[in-house]
């Protein structure tokens, strides 16, 4: 080590990072040989929020914010209002057109979209960004081709708004909700690798945004139902409880609420109907109705198949025929089916046998000619339920002959065709159960994103 | 999205005033100076302006929001040390090959010094100044997904910092 030492001042703009060159390198040098005097003056500047971190100046900087001494906020304010004004005055312009600007690129085929995306400034602004995003997102359930294309186009926005004119914070903030959205569509149209880049990316961005907590939020929401989907539960309950947590501090009571629904679905899907009850009506308290029919459609509906779940028939019962004009109103025609669906179970579970069977009989036809095989699969297993409970096995093995046949033309996995002929041979053999059918159930569930899955019965009763 | 939603200044400076008292203990608490304080103030009045509409309580998400904005302050500022700690370095690395003698007293006072740092950390920065290596060549040699590698290195960074001026600095802290 030299004689010679850094002066003070030097070293201080070293340690705030505004020192290079030659100076920089020499304190470097300096420092790494291990002179502990300086050291300790490097100590006192390193950038952190602690008293050691402007020395002598650190108890001035917090008297002037606790006392009565500097400038108000409202003085700061002030001579903030000109920038403020001009902003405002241009989001609402970028707001006013946006919808044309929806309306024309609607028009347009993708690939025409993303050319004007990236060739006029018209089409680079945050207002439209937004507008585009919502409308890619909200139309993921109904039809996540379109979902994944609007998003798609909502991230090619992103990535051309001006940095300089919203500022880079706020750029990051936004491509990490593109991204997010972009996660959310790639998760519903199946491709879940590519929903975990996307918010493997949302996350980086994220991480040079505003500190905007709710962004952080909407991501770990989107990114919680990608693990479910995975089946991590445990790491999807995680960050879906960080989400929950962020919106409680927020004092989000419809975002809590949103969340806390989310939550409670998937409780639901981990077998536990009666947390599942308690977190949906905990949720569904707080959301705003108006704001997200489907949403409070969806928590009801789910509401219902929980209360069936844990054996509450009449509670659920009670409930069918709101949710029932619900459907109705909402107008989907699947969701209506999948409703009557969740109806014969209830009544089945109620002992009208009758009843279950012709709306189970009316569900498969109509998945079948929809071509949803996995739908058709499921309710082909309630149906075997139910004859297999009245002792007729000729129906049952129609049944299971039909379900092979129907099965292999609708393009259902091979592993999964293996597990309809291994049901298909003890209905035969006068063998099959409740046990085996539920497995089967529960394994055509989890084959559907794992198609490799192989089918490993575990009970008999 | 309304246009007719957007806050109006009235609202913004009625939500400032009533939280004025908070906010001068944020920056308190954050100990930022009041010059920057008012970069940051305005910054998260403008991530208002911007997302107002997924607000639903402006009061507790400006205060939570302001208080990322302080985390970020600090945050941007270490950054900056560690960029012109890592320059100095591989400036000093490259200006010590003319000079034989210096060279091998910086190794081996970059060597205890890199002693001193969890092993993940001693590799990749060992790549990095001894071996020349650049941050796609570290992650190919370290296993780590190129994408990442800007992360993980701005944590050794980070260690080193602290290391080098030999002080308790916790990481984890308010101010991480």
């Amino acid at each position: 080590m030299t004689s010679w030492h850094p002066d003070r001042i030097s070293v201080e703009s070293f340690m705030r990072g505004e020192l290079g060159g030659s100076d920089a390198t020499r304190i470097v040098k300096h420092l790494v040989a291990g002179c502990p005097e300086c050291q300790g003056v490097a100590r006192l500047y390193y950038p952190c929020a602690r008293p050691a971190a402007v020395p002598g100046g650190a108890e001035r900087c917090i008297s002037s914010w606790r006392g009565k001494g500097g400038r108000k906020v409202g003085e700061i304010f002030e001579d903030l209002l000109p920038e403020l004004r001009s902003r405002q005055a241009d989001l609402e312009s970028e707001q006013i057109d946006a919808p044309g600007l929806v309306d024309r690129l609607a028009q347009c085929p993708q690939e025409r979209r993303l050319m004007l995306v990236e060739n006029s400034e018209r089409y680079q602004t945050w207002g439209l960004c937004e507008s585009v995003l919502e409308r890619g997102f909200a139309m993921g359930p109904q039809d996540p081709a379109k979902a994944l294309e609007w998003t798609e186009l909502g991230v090619a926005i992103a990535r051309k708004l001006s940095e300089s004119t919203y500022s880079s914070e706020l750029v990051h903030d936004l491509k990490a909700r593109a991204l997010s959205y972009l996660g959310n569509a790639r998760r519903i149209n199946s491709d879940l690798a590519g929903a975990s880049r996307a918010f493997e990316e949302a996350s980086a961005e994220l991480d040079e945004g505003t500190g905007d907590e709710l962004e952080l939020a909407r991501l770990l929401e989107l990114k919680s139902a990608l693990l479910f989907e995975y089946r991590k539960f445990r790491e999807g309950f995680k960050i879906l409880d960080r989400a929950i947590g962020i919106h409680r501090s927020s004092g989000g009571e419809h975002f809590l609420g949103r969340a806390l629904i989310a939550k409670g679905f998937q409780l639901g899907e981990l077998g536990d109907p009666e947390a599942a009850i308690a977190t949906l009506m905990d949720g569904l308290k707080r959301i705003d109705i108006h704001a997200e029919k489907r949403l409070h459609l969806a928590a009801k509906h789910n509401l219902v198949y929980h209360f069936y779940s844990a054996g509450r028939y009449h509670q659920a019962l009670a409930m069918v025929p709101e949710v029932r004009a619900l459907h109705k109103e909402l107008g989907d025609t699947v969701d209506l089916v999948r409703f009557k669906w969740l109806e014969a179970k209830i009544a089945q579970g109620h002992g009208e046998l009758e009843a279950a069977e012709t709306a189970f009989c009316e569900v498969r036809q109509f998945f079948a000619e929809s071509e949803i095989p996995h739908e058709v699969a499921q309710v082909s297993l309630d149906l075997a339920i139910l004859y297999l409970r009245q002792g007729r096995v000729a129906e049952l093995k129609r049944l299971s002959s039909e379900m092979l046949v129907m099965f292999s033309s609708l393009g259902i996995g091979r592993e999964a065709i293996a597990a309809l002929v291994l049901f298909q041979q003890a209905v035969e053999m006068e063998k099959a159960s409740f046990g085996l059918i539920r497995d089967l159930a529960a394994y055509l569930k989890n084959a559907r994103n794992h198609p490799h899955l192989p089918f490993r019965p575990s009970s008999s009763d | 999205m309304k246009v007719s939603s957007l806050p109006s200044n009235a609202a913004i400076e009625g939500l400032l005033e009533e939280l004025e008292p908070r906010i001068r203990s944020t920056f308190a608490r954050f100990q930022i100076p009041p010059q920057d304080a008012e970069d940051l103030l305005q910054q998260a009045l403008l991530v208002y302006l911007y997302k107002h509409e997924s607000v639903e309580s402006p009061e507790k998400w400006f205060l939570g929001t302001l208080r990322n904005r302080c985390l970020g302050y600090w945050r941007e500022r270490r950054r900056r040390l560690y960029t012109a700690l890592d320059q100095a370095i591989l400036e000093n690395v490259a200006a010590t090959k003319a000079n034989p003698q210096e060279a091998l007293d910086l190794q081996r006072d970059m060597r205890s010094l890199l002693d001193q740092l969890p092993g993940r950390c001693r590799n990749l920065l060992t790549l990095r100044y001894q071996e020349g290596c650049d941050a796609p060549e570290t992650a190919r040699r370290l296993g780590y997904k190129t994408s990442g590698i800007y992360k993980v290195t701005e944590r050794c960074l980070a260690a080193l910092t602290r290391r080098m001026v030999a002080c308790g600095i916790v990481e984890g802290g308010q101010d991480d």
